[in-house]
């Protein structure tokens, strides 16, 4: 089996294993934080069922405000679950490799995470102009006289959990090759 | 090369990409990515468009509700809920020869009820059922198989990840797919029960000679009542809560995942089967779940717009009429190519690749986008059970944790039931009345 | 004469069923080809409706980003990226008429500079057309004779129009054509603002078949605009046959508007739904009921550097002038 989530992958290299500790603690630390948010739009949408059943008087925004929440609350989520290596992928034939040819299997993990990295890069490269337009012309959502709220925070999110993500790709790709490497001297030194 | 050739190419590099484990939200991404370089000659515009849609895809109430059914599904499975309901249901069932086996499909049939995914059901009867099976006399592939066939309930029996989704892209009422979806679950249910009989009956080297009466019962008469009541009162309360709650009018389907949710953390804290860290450790799992979810839902919307710009659906929409095939000729065609994908991809997914391509013509022949709904999920969800990606398969192999029982059984154990989704799967399509009679 | 090929991709969020995006294959294209005839330039389209290219509300930015050179912008899904356009929806009880609105608001494009600033401030040109929602009506489960009627009742209504109900007595609440079907059945909602042809295809006599004319009025909805940097970049045969288009497109739109609602409030008086009209006494009051949602509006847009109450006032003018009922000056601030 390929080492599935960011601990598992110790190479040996002091930084490196420290960087990918510390950004496993970043992407805990994000998660926590969207995992709050699922539980306050379950209470802010049995607020507003409440609200509307028994006092006819619903919550102002909760259209607006779950669909910008949970645009944050992935993006928030996303660096942790690869982390954790709980990203959707069908790894039945890279496993059946990594078994086989141990070297192989790592070596092929490592330039999957490459490709992750490179995608996000670019998604974070055209994030961050959006992020930037959105918080200049501090745009909004919402109804005058209903509710108005910025929009530009969670621009800012989804720039930051793209950009740890792309980290953490970055991280995992090194880690492997490095691995990958190791496993091949260990090879040519006992033959 | 043409846009539809682009169009064409890009589907081959899915594929492959998949297979060779690259993640399937990075797989859609950088094929859209690459494909929208190709057709548009720039490769600004392509990270501009990705980039939008990102923004766009999951932000709306419906993908808002997402992590709350998941949240649901998971604090009743972590709470004992399924296991109580199963015991309940094996009491009823105790007499009847493949029994405990049609205990699991009730049991999963009431817990599909406040359930909207399949990866809840599947963990929680593999815990709750599989031993207990196994302790009687089925043979562990049976039961396993069991477990997985009857897990597909939770995503067809309202409410349901899959139909809502669904819902979002074919733009069809939410409500209207989960009444429709009452009709064949029940019917798949009673399907299942069938099976189970006639394979006890006749196939006892496939299931193993069970003895359905040494079954654990409680000594006397009264405190089996009592028990029951007991061990009923959260599920029926749950349920109650969130059908009573929608037909009511008390909320909106959408709406449910929330009182769903609340209300099962509720039940299950007065019960005491549920902490403060539990209840993290669960919220925690439906953040990476969701987040799982959303990204392929994002990446798919990617492509489907790349798709889009290569003139690809124009295109086969077009070649699809002119084959003049007819509505069951398509519906045959679509079902086939889901299936096909379901042995490698997981359900939303599929969904999500496929439909952009196939509702303009669905649209275009004048079927009933509910009716074709129900006929797309129940096909879907066969995949979950197929090899080499089985979903189900694959949560019940790590639920198990016993390596005494390895993946071939289960798949193999699964067959049948996949067989009896098949033909629960002709029988809507040949009487649509299983799935819109109820409209 | 040599002919020029230029590339156009038009965007609109919706899907071609809904009328504003079926006359941009009918009219606009059409018309824009037509008026380049001789010219010596041609235009390829590529047209992106439904989501493929951008979404209901992302249509603005898409154009702003250049990914689409054309485009109808839904105004109303943009309220407070575009609050001038959406003057309609802070003056109800305005006209019933589409065609006064369209008319207006476009006159108002050209009377007031600040309109079109409100485009360019997102590098888009305004190209002279666009489209209106047709009369909003209400919809409920229960007879409607009085704005009494309504207390406690819970009632979904477009974003925006959820202000039409403050001070009714009535509980707003924001909701979603896709859902209202579903929600009133079950009694989520005892009714909806909505407009006829909305309504019709929707089945929403058969859960709500008290029909209510309350002359919420018709609404300006949507623009057909370009991109601007490619714009300026076009030579003027181009950007003169890009406007002509959308004037045949409005024109097209009125008239096809026009005859779809008569056969929407035809088709749902047949299928079980029962017409009445609020009487103009009542109409009035609840026109008076309301708060001055238009001084909100206004002080909103102000606020963000917008001349919002020109906008208002010649808005009402122009309205009064063509002797619309008025049971409300919104002007009178
Ligand atoms: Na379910
Ligand atoms: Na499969």
């Amino acid at each position: 089996m390929l080492p599935a989530t960011l601990g598992e992958l110790r190479t040996g290299y002091r930084p490196v294993d420290l960087a990918a500790r510390l950004l496993d603690r970043l992407t805990v630390a994000m998660s926590v934080v969207g995992t709050l948010g699922i539980l306050a739009i379950m209470v802010l949408i049995a607020c507003d069922v409440i609200g509307r059943g028994m006092f006819g008087r619903p919550i102002m925004g909760v259209p607006e405000i779950i669909s910008m929440s949970i645009l944050g609350i992935v993006f928030l989520q996303l660096a942790n679950t690869l982390a954790r290596g709980k990203l959707t992928r069908a790894d039945a034939l890279i496993n059946q490799l990594a078994r086989r040819a141990p070297r192989a299997g790592l070596f092929v993990d490592a330039v999957m995470h490459a490709a992750g990295a490179l995608l996000t890069g670019v998604l974070v490269t055209a994030f961050y102009p959006l992020f930037l337009r959105s918080y200049g012309r501090n745009e909004t959502v919402g109804t005058v006289g209903q509710f108005i709220a910025p929009i530009w925070p969670v621009h800012f999110i989804v720039l930051a959990g793209a950009t740890v993500l792309c980290a953490v790709f970055v991280m995992r790709a090194v880690a492997l090759f490095i691995l990958a490497f190791q496993s091949a001297a260990q090879e040519r030194s006992e033959p | 090369m043409s846009g539809v050739e682009i169009g064409l190419a890009s589907l081959a590099a899915i594929l492959v990409l998949i297979y060779s484990g690259l993640h399937v939200a990075i797989s859609l991404a950088l094929v859209s990515f690459v494909g929208i370089w190709l057709l548009r000659d720039n490769a600004d515009q392509a990270a501009r468009i990705l980039s939008l849609a990102a923004r766009e895809s999951i932000s709306s109430y419906l993908f808002g509700v997402v992590p709350l059914f998941v949240l649901m599904g998971l604090v009743v499975s972590r709470a004992g809920i399924g296991r109580d309901t199963f015991d309940v249901a094996n009491r009823l069932f105790h007499k009847v020869r493949g029994g405990l086996g049609m205990a699991t499909v009730g049991a999963n049939a009431i817990f599909a009820a406040i359930t909207g995914i399949s990866i809840a059901s599947a963990a929680v009867f593999t815990k709750v059922a599989v031993p207990e099976m196994i302790r009687i006399g089925y043979t562990a592939r049976f039961a396993t198989g069991i477990v997985a066939g009857s897990s597909v309930l939770g995503m067809l029996i309202p409410p349901s990840l899959l139909l809502i989704l669904y819902g979002i892209i074919a733009e069809q009422s939410v409500g209207a797919l989960f009444l429709a979806g009452v009709g064949p679950g029940v019917l798949l249910a009673l399907a299942y029960c069938a099976g189970i009989w006639a394979m006890v009956r006749f196939c006892k080297g496939f299931t193993g000679t069970p003895n359905e009466l040494t079954a654990e019962m409680p000594e006397e008469q009264s405190s089996v009542a009592s028990d029951t009541v007991s061990k009923l009162m959260p599920i029926l309360l749950l349920v109650a809560l969130v059908l009573g709650g929608i037909y009511g009018g008390l909320f909106t389907p959408t709406e449910a995942g929330a009182i769903g949710a609340l209300g099962a953390i509720v039940i299950a804290a007065a019960k005491r089967r549920i902490g403060a860290r539990t209840l993290w450790d669960v919220s925690l799992e439906t953040g990476h779940i969701t987040a799982s979810i959303c990204f392929l839902i994002i990446a798919a919307t990617m492509y489907s717009r790349m798709l889009a710009l290569s003139g690809l659906p124009a295109f086969l929409t077009e070649w699809v009429i002119a084959l003049d095939i007819g509505v069951y000729g398509f519906i045959a065609l679509f079902v086939l190519v889901l299936i096909v994908l379901g042995t490698i991809l997981d359900s939303s997914s599929i969904m999500l690749i496929t439909l952009p391509l196939v509702l303009p013509v669905a649209t275009s022949m004048g079927i009933d986008l509910i009716w074709f709904g129900l006929i797309t999920v129940l096909a879907v969800e066969i995949g979950l059970l197929t090899p080499p990606m089985g979903l189900s398969v694959y949560v019940i192999k790590s639920t198990l944790d016993d390596p005494s029982i390895g993946l071939n059984d289960i798949f193999a154990g699964a067959a049948p039931f996949a067989l009896i989704m098949l033909l629960v799967l002709l029988a809507v399509v040949a009487f649509p009345w299983i799935a819109t009679g109820i409209l | 004469q040599a002919q020029e090929e230029i590339s156009v991709t038009l965007v609109n969020g919706h899907p071609p069923v809904f009328l504003w995006v079926k006359h941009l294959t009918e009219t606009y294209i059409p018309a824009v080809n037509k008026a380049l005839e001789g010219s010596g330039y041609t235009i390829a389209w590529s047209e992106a409706y439904g989501g493929t290219l951008a979404a209901v509300g992302g249509e603005l930015e898409a154009l702003e980003d250049g990914l689409a050179e054309v485009g109808v912008v839904p105004t109303v899904f943009e309220p407070t990226a575009l609050p001038l356009q959406n003057v309609s929806y802070f003056t109800p009880f305005s006209t019933p008429d589409p065609r006064l609105v369209l008319e207006t608001v476009n006159a108002l494009h050209e009377s007031v500079p600040g309109m079109v600033d409100s485009w360019e401030r997102y590098d888009v040109e305004y190209l002279g057309g666009g489209f209106a929602l047709d009369n909003y009506l209400l919809m409920t489960n229960f007879p409607v004779e009085s704005i009494d009627d309504l207390s406690g009742r819970r009632i979904a209504a477009p974003g925006p129009a959820v202000n039409w109900l403050e001070g009714t007595g009535a509980v707003g609440v924001a909701g979603n054509l896709t859902t209202y079907y579903n929600d009133i059945q079950t009694g989520v909602f005892d009714g909806v603002i909505v407009f006829p042809t909305a309504a019709a295809p929707a089945k929403l006599q058969e859960v709500a078949p008290h029909i209510t004319i309350t002359d919420f009025g018709a609404q300006y909805a949507g623009s057909v605009v370009a991109n601007k940097p490619w714009f300026d970049e076009q030579p003027e045969a181009v950007q003169a046959a890009l406007r002509e288009g959308a004037k045949a497109y409005t024109e097209a739109y009125l008239q096809e508007q026009n005859s779809r609602v008569e056969a929407a409030l035809a088709g749902m008086q047949e299928n079980g739904g029962t017409l009445t009209t609020l009487s103009d006494e009542e109409k009035a009051r609840w026109a008076a009921a309301l708060p001055q949602i238009a001084d909100t509006w206004a002080k909103a847009a102000e606020a963000d550097n917008l001349p919002a109450s020109e906008v208002l006032d010649a808005y009402i003018g122009a309205l009064k002038e063509a002797g619309a009922p008025l049971p409300r000056d919104w002007s009178q601030r």
